[in-house]
């Protein structure tokens, strides 16, 4: 059978081919291809059958079908986890996903908003950067479908799929109460951003619930700006007390991984000498010597709610979706749990 | 509403249209605007809600300002630290980063590749998954400047950043010979991408620099579909009584991490019952109770070096060539080395 070309498809409507490129090219709406003549061309494709190559996919939809997700640092490991289930989702509402990575800055994370809307995704997942509540409010005004996922501003109303926190926080205290640890240090970074002060507040409620006090001196603060070393200066202080801790429970699983290689580097063994708990898991604690128990974020729900919220609202439903997720204890031996 | 523009909010603080722009583009420290006249015209910006059109800016100097990258992976830690050098570098030039990940499929190569010039990005900095020039092509006819990363295509009429990948193959064999390792078996995946056929090539040079004879049965290819599976059973089968290997080299960081987990699951000790090195690093290694013997690419200088050659040919469209990085060998514990 002979092959059809552009020029054919083109020739049969009564157009240009220029016209049949941009339909085909999911460009119809942004060159401004008369809705009557593009629902003849598209016609005319699937009449003829005509299948240039992959581009013809976007045929379907007349829009260009990406969603633009804007990660907070694209080293994090939690960035990956959660892009693999957004990907999948999106794959299967035939969406593109691009990326951009605002590496904790608002500056960076307001150009890739602009970015992003100038260039007409169809909509947004943000995990937003810390200070970015401007921008978050300006895009509310604008008309672009949005999603927050991991982080949220308590005071502004958006759609948004996270964690409960205080909950998973205050669960996972309380595990390391049950086991019999009653001197339990918190390394958390300083910091503004909600969904970690939340953190804090879940492991300071279960110490108190459960009577046992809170010591300022076993709940150090992390700096990003000099992370290896700040781990280390607050394992060394927890260490040194007059009472020393008998457990560590790490806000991050970054704030974990660096915090295993130096007690590594100190020879201090897991359980035996200290017990640690992480809040997210990461697949670097398999080649420890301990599994480490761990909460486990459902990233894979996360993600999966995220692309499918925003898809409701790019196909203008009226929503309010506020989800908090719960956390899962992954229970390993770094607790001294075999003991 | 009636759209601001930038003469607008000039006129409304009386000063002139240039300034407004500097700090509208972040450039005021870079040209002096004061820091009381900045807030000022921040304060106007927000009062009249004036959003700056991109493309109407681009249809003026016909440039977004936008580069694009297209990564074979999102989740390789070679392209955590290869895109954040690259936006690194861009923002020295005023230049904002999108991408994204085509998973090794051709067919999402093109799709987001696509999708990037949809957007009207600048310039591409590509990880191609493909070892035809197929996509070459397709990237030609759009006439838009790229520059090819990691795998390098016949043909010099392009601009390529790359690194000798059978040199650091070679190295990190050699090293597990050198350590006393004479059964030395090789982990990779089934694939025709020439940089991983490359680092076969080096582990294959090297034993044979050494006399060894090279055995079939310690040359494991894995199916990237059936991952762990794959490197379990490889492991198994390298490990077996008869054909015990006493070392092994990983071609990746991703096969080394999860043939080591399952090394430590069926307590095979590192380096006393066999000695390991990565091509790759992974930030996981520093977690294993020996440090791992490693390769270690030059991933920010790829990233910079990508960069400059790209903002190059957005200029002027000559192709530069490929330009080959030194990578360097992180030498551990994980061998037996004292």
């Amino acid at each position: 059978m002979k092959k059809l070309s552009l020029k054919d498809v083109a020739q049969h409507v009564g157009v240009s081919t220029a016209l049949v490129s941009y339909v085909l090219n999911g460009q119809a709406v942004e060159k401004q291809v008369n809705k009557d003549t593009a629902e003849r061309i598209m016609a005319a494709i699937e009449e003829l059958n005509y299948t240039p190559n992959q581009i013809a996919k976007s045929l379907k939809m007349r829009t260009t079908n990406t969603i633009g997700l804007v990660v907070a640092d694209i080293n994090y490991r939690f960035s990956t986890g959660i892009t693999r289930a957004i990907e999948s989702e999106s794959k299967k509402r035939n969406y593109t996903v691009i990326y951009g990575s605002s590496n904790e800055d608002e500056n960076k994370f307001s150009e890739l908003i602009d970015v992003f809307v100038n260039r007409r995704v169809d909509g947004l997942i943000l995990i937003p950067s810390e200070n970015s509540q401007d921008q978050i409010r300006a895009l509310q005004k604008s008309e672009i479908p949005f999603v927050l996922i991991d982080r949220i501003f308590p005071n502004i109303k958006t759609n948004y799929i996270s964690l409960d926190n205080f909950k998973a926080s205050y669960k996972a205290t309380e595990y390391l109460i049950k086991l019999g640890h009653k001197r339990i240090a918190f390394i958390n970074y300083k910091t503004t951003m909600f969904h970690l002060q939340e953190r804090t507040r879940g492991f300071r409620e279960a110490l108190s619930d459960h009577k046992l006090t809170i010591a300022e001196t076993l709940l150090p603060e992390i700096l990003s700006a000099n992370l290896a070393k700040d781990i280390q200066q607050a394992i060394d202080n927890v260490l040194h007390l007059q009472e020393p801790c008998d457990a560590i429970f790490f806000a991050t699983d970054t704030l974990t991984i660096h915090g295993l290689k130096y007690l590594n580097k100190l020879k201090i063994k897991v359980p035996g000498d200290i017990s640690v708990l992480s809040f997210d898991g990461s697949d670097a604690f398999e080649l420890f010597y301990c599994p480490i128990t761990h909460s486990k974020q459902p990233l894979e729900e996360m993600g999966k709610l995220a692309v499918n919220t925003l898809l409701d609202l790019v196909n203008h439903s009226k929503i309010n979706m506020q989800i908090s997720l719960d956390a899962d204890i992954v229970i390993g031996n770094s607790c001294g749990e075999s003991v | 509403m009636n759209k601001v523009n930038l003469k607008d909010i000039a006129k409304h603080l009386g000063i002139s249209i240039a300034t407004v722009s500097y700090v509208l583009n972040g450039q005021e420290k870079e040209r002096r605007v004061s820091s009381a006249t900045a807030e000022k015209v921040r304060e106007a910006i927000h009062q009249f809600e004036y959003t700056a059109n991109q493309i109407a800016k681009s249809l003026k100097t016909k440039k977004t300002n936008t580069i694009g990258i297209i990564v074979a992976d999102i989740n390789y830690r070679f392209t955590t630290h290869v895109v954040r050098a690259i936006e690194k570098e861009c923002q020295l030039y005023g230049y904002t980063v999108i991408f994204g990940s085509s998973y090794e499929n051709p067919e999402t190569f093109l799709t987001i590749l696509n999708v990037l010039i949809n957007k009207q990005v600048d310039g591409l900095i590509v990880i191609p998954v493909d070892n035809d020039r197929g996509y070459i092509e397709q990237l030609k006819s759009r006439e838009i400047p790229f520059v090819i990363v990691d795998r390098v295509p016949e043909g010099s009429d392009l601009s390529i950043v790359s690194i000798d990948n059978k040199d650091l193959a070679y190295q990190c064999t050699q090293h597990l010979v050198k350590t006393g390792h004479q059964r030395v078996a090789f982990m990779s995946y089934q694939t025709g991408l020439s940089h991983l056929l490359d680092r076969k090539a080096g582990y294959v040079t090297a034993l044979q620099d050494a006399d060894i004879e090279i055995d079939q049965n310690l040359i494991i290819e894995i199916d990237e579909k059936n991952f762990v599976r794959g490197v379990q059973s490889g492991i198994d089968a390298l490990l077996e009584r008869g054909k015990s290997c006493d070392g092994i080299f990983f071609t990746t960081d991703t096969i080394a991490v999860e043939a080591i987990k399952y090394l430590n699951q069926k307590g095979i000790r590192v380096p006393d019952q066999v000695g390991i090195v990565s091509f790759d690093e992974s930030d996981a290694f520093p977690l294993f109770h020996v440090p791992v013997t490693h390769g270690r690419q030059p991933l920010r200088q790829i990233g910079e070096v990508a960069v400059k050659m790209l903002l190059e040919l957005i200029d002027e469209n000559t192709p530069k060539g490929n330009t080959i990085l030194k990578s360097t060998f992180i030498v551990g514990k994980s061998c037996g080395e004292k």
